[in-house]
């Protein structure tokens, strides 16, 4: 049996600050993390339990070298039990685990808020003719990448090959409904003038450890940041940075039943690909989706193609084991997505990223006669995912009601300041907003508060769906104080 | 959305639209991340 797909989002934001002699990316990412007001504290993430080189293969480490100074300056976690902080010289926000794909794109939405805020306040620290400015995208034109990466939880029984077997086809072919768009190519592939995704010129392995360069698809990056003897964490690394609500949802929803439904070994094939490297870059320079993709033994297949049979194959997975109704929910959006991309992908601008920006460059283009190439359309490709709404041109989208909208902007705000509510994340954004000060430290499997001076007592947390509002609810009530939280804790576990 | 309103709301694009967008594209150059 399926477990719950606990899930969450990263993204690495682009940072710049404009007309700035010598750029200091790694300073400017930290002065974003220091700027964020958020929280009456700010407390100091725990590196313990992180071991990124740790490969789901039985590999063993990776030496992954020295901890770069700079990618370790700034580090925190928020009241709604989010992770802040600079990662590779970039200011990244690492959401909190949420059970609601719903759930999960609406902490991933509080994120630009975060970052919008952040960037507010750094702004008042600048020279008059300096400007910060954040996107959230995966590109900067020029071949250097940035990710945005989903995390699904799934059980430890799994095993590896079959991840490995069933994953690299389902992962590229949703990518004509979770790209975001890009102007141009990148990392030596052939030139387009625009194509669905940001990310998917950099893939370059079908499976392994690293995020950084050689890109795999899948990525085996094992640190379940929970009980290992229980869990995995599936750490996609092939999506974009999404603006869209809708698209979020859709792209976490259906990774989640897809995973749902994997894991109770209820997917009919693993529908191969011959080579999904290759396929991950046809399918994205695709505009036009008829493009097939060969498979494994034989045949050919588009990525609609392929994406309708999984459809299909998860709406009867889904119909005897998906209570939920958010399930369904997920279902029909991905249906209307396919059937609309199938007929006209314009008829999905009003919730996909990569045509609704497509579209607004095809007809800037048109009114101005420019070429592909001419700057003011990679600015305006560039100023879509601008995290500040006044600037941001999927913004302008939204104003008009072009663009769909699964939140309003209060559920958004409430979301940057409350955990959600069915997950450990509530414990620990709970405990950052009410004994913040006696908190030293947190991380996504513990807490570590001070009880006296110089007292250290660790609260571990290695179940993800342990200390929800349910679970945790009554007992939050009863403490007044750090103390007395760890005095019942300390009862309740023997 | 009819003509009248893309028309209007490229306008709009235009007028919030980083100054000098060939610098700021030029110079926006990310290190590689994740």
């Amino acid at each position: 049996m399926a477990i719950p797909k606990v899930l969450g989002t990263e993204t690495e934001f682009g940072v710049i600050i404009r007309n700035r002699a010598h750029q200091h990316q790694a300073l400017a990412a930290a002065a974003v993390i220091d700027g964020y007001p958020g929280g009456p504290v700010r407390v100091q993430w725990s590196y313990e339990h992180e071991s990124p080189g740790s490969d789901s293969r039985g590999f063993g480490h990776e030496n992954f070298g020295m901890p770069e100074p700079e990618s370790t300056l700034i580090n925190s976690v928020l009241t709604n039990g989010a992770r802040l902080y600079v990662d590779h010289s970039h200011p990244e926000y690492s959401s909190p685990e949420c059970v609601d794909p719903r759930a999960g794109a609406l902490y991933d939405k509080a994120g630009e808020l975060v970052m919008a805020k952040a960037a507010r306040q750094v702004q008042k620290t600048l020279p008059p003719n300096q400007q910060i400015r954040l996107y959230k995208n995966n590109s900067d034109g020029k071949s250097s990448s940035y990710g945005a990466h989903e995390n699904y939880l799934l059980s430890r029984l799994t095993p590896f090959g079959r991840v490995v077997r069933y994953l690299p086809t389902f992962l590229v072919s949703r990518q004509i409904f979770t790209g975001s768009g890009k102007v141009g190519a990148e990392n030596y592939r052939p030139p387009c003038s625009y194509q669905i995704t940001q990310r998917a010129d950099f893939f370059e392995e079908v499976v392994g450890l690293e995020t950084t360069l050689r890109r795999p698809i899948v990525n085996t990056r094992d640190e379940p940041h929970g009980d290992p003897t229980r869990y995995r964490r599936l750490h996609v690394i092939i999506g974009d940075a999404n603006l869209s609500e809708v698209q979020i949802f859709l792209k976490l929803g259906v990774t989640a039943l897809f995973l749902h439904a994997f894991e109770d070994q209820a997917l009919p094939s693993a529908l191969e690909l011959a080579d999904p490297v290759k396929a991950c870059w046809q399918i994205s320079h695709d505009l036009s989706l008829s493009e097939p993709v060969e498979m494994e033994g034989g045949g050919a297949a588009t990525a609609l193609q392929l994406q309708f049979q999984y459809l299909e194959w998860l709406s009867e997975y889904a119909r005897h084991r998906m209570e939920e109704e958010v399930w369904q929910v997920v279902l029909d959006e991905w249906e209307g997505v396919l059937v609309d991309l199938e007929r006209d992908p314009k008829l999905t601008a009003d919730r996909l990223d990569w045509t609704a920006k497509l579209g607004l460059l095809e007809a800037y283009r048109a009114r101005q006669s420019m070429s592909w190439s001419h700057p003011r359309l990679a600015a305006l490709a560039l100023q879509y995912h601008d995290v500040e709404p006044a600037r941001s041109i999927y913004h302008r989208l939204v104003e008009t009601g072009a663009m769909r909208r699964l939140f309003t902007d209060a559920e958004i705000e409430e979301a940057e300041r409350c955990p959600p509510e069915d997950t450990r994340a509530w414990f620990r954004g709970s405990c950052v907003s009410r004994f913040g000060t006696s908190l030293v430290a947190a991380n996504w499997d513990s807490l570590l508060f001070e009880r006296n001076p110089g007292d250290l007592v660790k609260v571990s947390m290695m179940e993800p769906l342990k200390g929800s509002r349910i679970n945790a609810g009554p007992l939050m009530e009863r403490v007044s104080d750090p103390a007395g939280l760890i005095r019942e804790l300390g009862e309740r576990n023997g | 959305m009819d003509s009248q309103k893309i028309d209007e709301l490229l306008d709009e694009i235009d007028s919030v639209l980083e100054e000098n967008a060939e610098e700021f594209v030029k110079n926006y150059v990310q290190k590689g991340g994740e």
